[in-house]
């Protein structure tokens, strides 16, 4: 079958009413985890994790995929009303976002967001269905030394776009992958690091530490340092004028090829590519002198790339099973949780199912334009509810989200754990981001490497003798000696919570 | 001052421009340094008495030493920047109160969760957060608590086929909760 065909057969399957139905509420549901404070992304698709664990594998990512998304839409709500922005990737919004809301355009605002978003999303979808077969081949021919060199990269990457302190980076990188360590040991079956405990020789529950890490431990921040409330404004116009989409055009394109390459880049956060697009704004547009006043491109650009970073960044997961941001890697837990290895076999193995998630991408980002530009009223009105009433409900969906995993109340007590040890990370300047991404990774590294020293008889050169890893570690090296070659981070970014 | 008006003095809305500082308060921080050498200690020697190497390759043990002697290679080398003065130490120490009371009621809570089940132990906690310190009104805070627990119980249960804890204590049990 060829790719169109594939895609076809997919969009069939994203169109059953079980599934749109699934990708309509997995919608909802981000755009909510996006509009509410103190629950990002990573935490809020922990979060609903359980909700889908009934579901069969096709529809439980779908609604998880949908989650994903949504909470990118959602993020852009608070900024551009309350100036204060959902999730990180949004912060850029504010300035440009909440100065049209002062001038009473909010909903041309938002419009223009939710237009950006969809086009930017769609196109990077594309670029998804294109990318997916040559990648994914490409993955197949890649043995165990290759595998592992190609991860290192990976996590290379998002530790030195992570934080001020790559040593402190390092050390997060390095505990995500001992935490993994805790169980049966893969290959040869032994306990590990389990204390004798039964519960633990399962692991410690992925969606737990999560919920911990992020969304308690966020929560628990905002507690010591509390958080910022403003009064909603009015919308007063919803529609933009037919001048403000010819002046957004250009900035969408742009945003869109930003984002996109930006999200296939291991450890580029959607924070980079938003930031990146207003910069773009600011150097390419006609109107860049209105910039920071209330400029409709400050709002269509980095919305633009906030979305197709979010899809594009599904390109690495799918066709080479790396995920490229901590959201995109509890993305992946979820896959694995559901029996499904993201990665070139995903396309050999269950190809149905990859196709209909892809197609779900489609009908999702529609799903989001229909859904959010007449929903607006409602987010906003959520907004004014108190934060320490939210505070309250928020943790009462943390403890039942971390209960259905495993029925067990063990798992509330590990959330609660690690919710207090991503409080201390916090405040020692530790970022979360390569934690989680090694979690993830740690049991297929673990895998990987020693798979590898099997085939070569412990012989560590196996790494060095086959070319695309070689490469591929010397990438890892280059990566590693960036702090020398100034390819840091800029510091406007440092304070992402996804990094 | 309204409760929401003194809830909002106590924050601010983040500034674009704001310099912020992310110094480490300096006790925390070498706390932290000796407890992750610690770690890698006793990671170290739990390796070592997994194995590292077996006959067929890598033992159980190889790839946690590896990390633990990472992990002691890293907390060295943060304590070495620190002490070079690389870093600075925080003066001002945050308010951890009301960190300290959700963590303290979360533990109550998931402590009462299989002994009083879901529905009472979620109502008493959703009550105290929201009547006592969020300080609403009896009414909205009842609702809500009764939503939140009775509420979520059973739409779980019937909506979801997903069964949270019922209470252990015979009497309770008997009435559903």
């Amino acid at each position: 079958m060829d790719v169109l065909s594939e895609l076809l057969s997919g969009l069939a399957t994203a169109l059953t009413p079980q599934n749109l139905l699934y990708a309509f509420i997995g919608c909802l549901l981000g755009t909510l985890i996006g509009v509410l404070p103190g629950i990002g992304p990573v935490a809020g698709v922990a979060l609903l994790i359980p909700l889908t664990l009934n579901l069969e594998p096709t529809s439980a990512i779908i609604m998880l995929a949908a989650i994903f998304y949504g909470t990118q839409y959602g993020g852009t709500i608070t900024s551009v009303l309350l100036n204060t922005p959902g999730e990180a990737a949004s912060a850029i919004t504010t300035i440009d976002g909440y100065a049209m809301t002062k001038q009473g355009r909010a909903g041309a605002a938002l419009t223009i967001a939710a237009l950006g978003s969809f086009v930017g999303g769609t196109v990077a979808t594309i670029g998804l269905v294109v990318a997916a077969r040559p990648l994914g081949d490409l993955g197949l021919r890649i043995g165990p030394p290759e595998f592992f060199a190609l991860m290192v990269v990976g996590i290379c990457l998002l530790v030195a776009l992570a934080g001020r302190s790559m040593t402190r980076a390092l050390i997060s990188g390095v505990l995500g992958l001992l935490i993994a360590m805790v169980g049966i040991d893969p290959v040869a079956g032994a306990p590990r690091f389990t204390f004798g405990s039964e519960r633990l020789l399962d692991g410690i529950s992925f969606v737990a530490v999560i919920i911990g890490l992020f969304g308690l431990s966020e929560v628990l921040a905002k507690a010591t340092t509390g958080t910022s409330r403003a009064m909603t404004p009015g919308l007063r116009a919803l529609l933009p004028t037919r001048t403000d989409l010819r002046r957004s055009a250009p900035a969408i394109a742009r945003g869109t090829g930003i984002g996109f390459v930006l999200g296939l880049i291991p450890g580029m956060t959607g924070s980079v590519s938003s930031l990146l697009a207003y910069g773009a704004e600011r150097k390419f547009s006609r109107h860049r002198a209105e910039l920071g006043s209330g400029a409709v491109e400050g709002v269509a650009g980095p919305e633009t790339a906030n979305n197709a970073h979010a899809n594009g960044a599904l390109v690495p997961l799918f066709t080479l099973g790396i995920p490229a941001s901590p959201t995109i890697a509890v993305l992946m837990g979820a896959f694995l949780q559901q029996g499904l290895t993201p990665g070139p076999t995903l396309f050999t193995e269950h190809a149905d199912v990859a196709w209909a998630i892809i197609a779900s991408l489609f009908v999702g980002n529609v799903i989001l334009l229909i859904l959010n530009v007449p929903l607006v009223r409602v987010w906003t009105a959520i907004l004014r509810i108190p934060y320490p009433v939210l505070t309250a409900l928020i943790l009462m969906f943390m403890v039942v989200g971390t209960y259905t995993i495993n029925f067990t109340v063990f798992d509330v007590f590990v959330m609660i754990g690690f919710g207090l040890l991503g409080l201390l990370l916090r405040r020692l300047d530790i970022p979360l981001a390569p934690l989680v991404l090694t979690l993830v990774l740690g049991p297929l590294m673990e895998r990987s490497l020693r798979e590898s020293l099997e085939l070569s008889q412990g012989d560590f050169t196996v790494f060095l003798t086959r070319p695309i890893s070689v490469v591929l570690l010397v990438i890892a090296l280059v990566i590693a000696a960036s702090p020398l070659l100034r390819l840091r981070k800029p510091a406007a970014l440092t304070d992402d919570p996804e990094a | 001052m309204s409760r929401d008006q003194a809830y909002a003095n106590q924050t601010h809305v983040p500034d674009q421009q704001e310099p912020q500082t992310h110094a480490t308060p300096a006790r925390l921080r070498t706390a932290t340094q000796a407890a992750l050498v610690a770690l890698a200690v006793y990671i170290t020697v739990e390796a070592l008495s997994l194995g590292l190497w077996t006959s067929f390759g890598p033992g159980p043990g190889f790839f946690p030493f590896a990390l633990a002697v990472a992990l002691g290679v890293l907390s060295v080398a943060w304590f070495a920047q620190s002490r070079a003065g690389r870093e600075t130490a925080a003066a001002e120490r945050p308010d951890l109160r009301h960190a300290a009371v959700v963590l303290v009621s979360l533990l109550v809570l998931a402590g009462l969760l299989d002994l009083l089940g879901y529905q009472v132990s979620m109502f008493l906690f959703l009550m105290f957060h929201l009547k006592w310190r969020a300080e609403r009104g009896w009414a909205l805070s009842l609702v809500l608590s009764v939503a939140g627990s009775a509420g979520v119980f059973h739409g779980f249960e019937q909506g979801l086929l997903v069964q949270l804890p019922a209470s252990a204590i015979p009497f309770l049990a008997g009435l559903g909760l």
